[in-house]
């Protein structure tokens, strides 16, 4: 069987993930191999939620939160996105693949932007190859 | 027993038929280290040899690091 | 009754956690006369490798492994230690988490070599020989060294009992440690010993122990860069003190000697990844995005002491 890739997308609940659920009523596709993790907020995302997707064989991992200004908890996305500027570059310097883990702001009401954005995270996963770290580093 | 009799007892056989005393690890200093002696066929020592058994590669991992934090990293080469 | 026994191994370390355990000083006296020490290499006893595995299984109740596992001779003596011990403890941060000399696995085992004896100006080696693990000497002479491998704490090989961390645990850690375990008073298995509490908690310098708000950082500084103040908090100035996500055992002295806490502890109770959680954490305390690219080494900051047990673990090849 060909290799399909498995994405994870940690969805904050107030915006992307609305935006995700947008995107279904108005009926714009994207790809089946994302696998949406809906999170009250992206300023909840851990460093260790991404490392233990990718350890735990995702080819990808995806971050979406409000834009600046519309977090519903007013700071997380701050938050976010220091943390992820941070995690990427570790794991830059560490032999990961930049695009494999990124992240963006998506709003409730950007539907189509959610179903284009994941055909684009798909297409560029799908370049990159499968996740050298399946089955774990060691 | 004759010390011949003991050194059989505790030698093994070391390459080409020399029997060998190793001495591991060496002890009482802050490292890893072992001694090889190799006996002749009357017991006799042949010859012996020091080795380090132990590899670390500061040189190489340092590079990079800002180097105000070298001397507390270095220190870690010997804690003693 | 008998005593308990005592057995003591170094592996891939550097002898500071022996140190830390001779530094307890007058309390040695009383732990010697304890305890029987049965196995202390390389530094202290002159007992050999042959005695230790001639000893019988669960004969020693205590073994104390530092360093972290570097070369086959370390793995095979871990496996050793844990048929012979009833518990194993892996002391200090080396063999609880990797180390310092965890940082090895930012590199291949041929990088390595060839960067120190090959590849330096100050190197004479023409012929670019490396060390083997054989090796016959005048065609008669057959030598042998251990199987150099990337770098593991102990929990990667063995099964572990508890953790002790520190780089080296500092001694009245140490002597707590040893009351404990006299005592019989011990966490469950598998945990660190360690009363608990964020190097923050015990830091003099920590504001929320004086009523007032943690500020966010607005700068980042080296260790070089200005002089930070008196009695102000180390992380608010800019010098990126890992003390939030770090066991204060040590009663936070670096913060004291002014030295930002780089993280020997070893993670608070809870984080099983700590460089991870430190990483998040740092990142949360600065005050805007633009500063993370000012940090200038990111890689050596937070896995100093952790790259073997923190992901990715190692470099990976590309």
């Amino acid at each position: 069987m060909a290799w399909e890739p498995r994405l994870i997308v940690i969805a904050c609940h107030w915006c992307t993930y609305a935006g995700a659920d947008l995107a279904g009523s108005l009926r714009y596709s994207y790809p089946p191999t994302v696998h949406i993790v809906r999170v009250p907020c992206s300023g909840r995302v851990e460093p260790e939620f991404i490392a233990e997707a990718l350890k735990r064989g995702a080819d990808g991992v995806f971050v979406g939160g409000c834009h600046f200004g519309d977090c519903h908890y007013k700071e997380g996305n701050y938050k976010a996105i220091r943390r992820f500027k941070l995690l990427k570059r570790v794991l830059t310097d560490l032999g990961v693949e930049p695009d494999r883990v990124q992240l963006e702001w998506i709003s409730g009401s950007e539907g189509k932007k959610f179903a284009e954005s994941m055909t684009a995270f798909d297409a560029r996963i799908r370049e990159l190859g499968p996740n050298p770290m399946k089955g774990g580093a060691q | 027993m004759s010390l011949i009799d003991i050194i059989k007892k505790i030698t093994q056989k070391g390459g080409k038929g020399m029997k060998k005393i190793e001495i591991n690890p060496m002890t009482r200093l802050e490292g890893h280290g072992k001694i090889t002696i190799f006996l002749d066929e009357q017991g006799n020592v042949d010859n012996a040899f020091m080795q380090v058994v132990e590899f670390m590669g500061y040189e190489k991992f340092l590079i990079g690091m800002p180097i105000e934090e070298v001397p507390r990293t270095v220190s870690t080469i010997c804690g003693v | 009754m008998s005593k308990p026994k005592l057995a003591y191994y170094l592996a891939g370390g550097c002898g500071g956690c022996d140190i830390a355990v001779v530094d307890i000083s007058e309390m040695l006296v009383d732990v010697a006369l304890a305890v029987d020490i049965v196995f202390w290499a390389p530094t202290v006893a002159d007992v050999k490798y042959k005695d230790l595995e001639a000893m019988p299984d669960g004969s020693i109740d205590v073994g104390l492994f530092t360093g972290n596992v570097r070369n086959s001779e370390h793995e095979h003596i871990a496996k050793v230690l844990r048929n012979k011990c009833k518990v194993l403890i892996a002391f200090g941060i080396c063999a609880a988490c990797g180390g310092i000399k965890g940082l090895v696995n930012l590199h291949t085992t041929d990088e390595l070599l060839d960067k120190a004896y090959v590849n330096t100006f100050s190197t004479d080696n023409p012929n670019k020989e490396l060390p083997q693990t054989t090796c016959v000497v005048d065609g008669k002479y057959e030598l042998t060294l251990p199987t150099l491998m990337y770098a593991r704490p102990l929990d990667e090989v063995v099964k572990v009992d508890y953790y002790i961390g520190g780089c080296p645990p500092h001694y009245e850690h140490v002597k707590a440690a040893f009351t404990a375990l006299l005592s019989g008073q011990l966490p469950p298995p598998g945990s660190w010993i360690t009363m608990g509490k964020a190097v923050c908690e015990v830091c003099d310098r920590n504001p929320v122990l004086k009523g007032k708000p943690k500020k966010l950082a607005t700068e980042v500084k080296r260790t070089i860069d200005g002089a930070p103040s008196e009695d102000g908090c180390l992380l608010e100035e800019g010098y990126l003190c890992l003390g939030p996500v770090t066991q204060g055992d040590c009663g936070a002295k670096c913060p004291a000697a002014n030295i930002p806490c780089r993280g020997c502890g070893g993670p608070i109770p809870g984080v099983k990844d700590y460089s991870l959680r430190a990483i998040s954490a740092i990142a949360s305390m600065l005050d805007n995005e633009e500063l993370v690219d000012q940090i200038p080494d990111p890689v050596h900051l937070f896995y100093r002491y952790t790259l073997p047990s923190s992901f990715p673990y190692k470099r990976l090849k590309g």
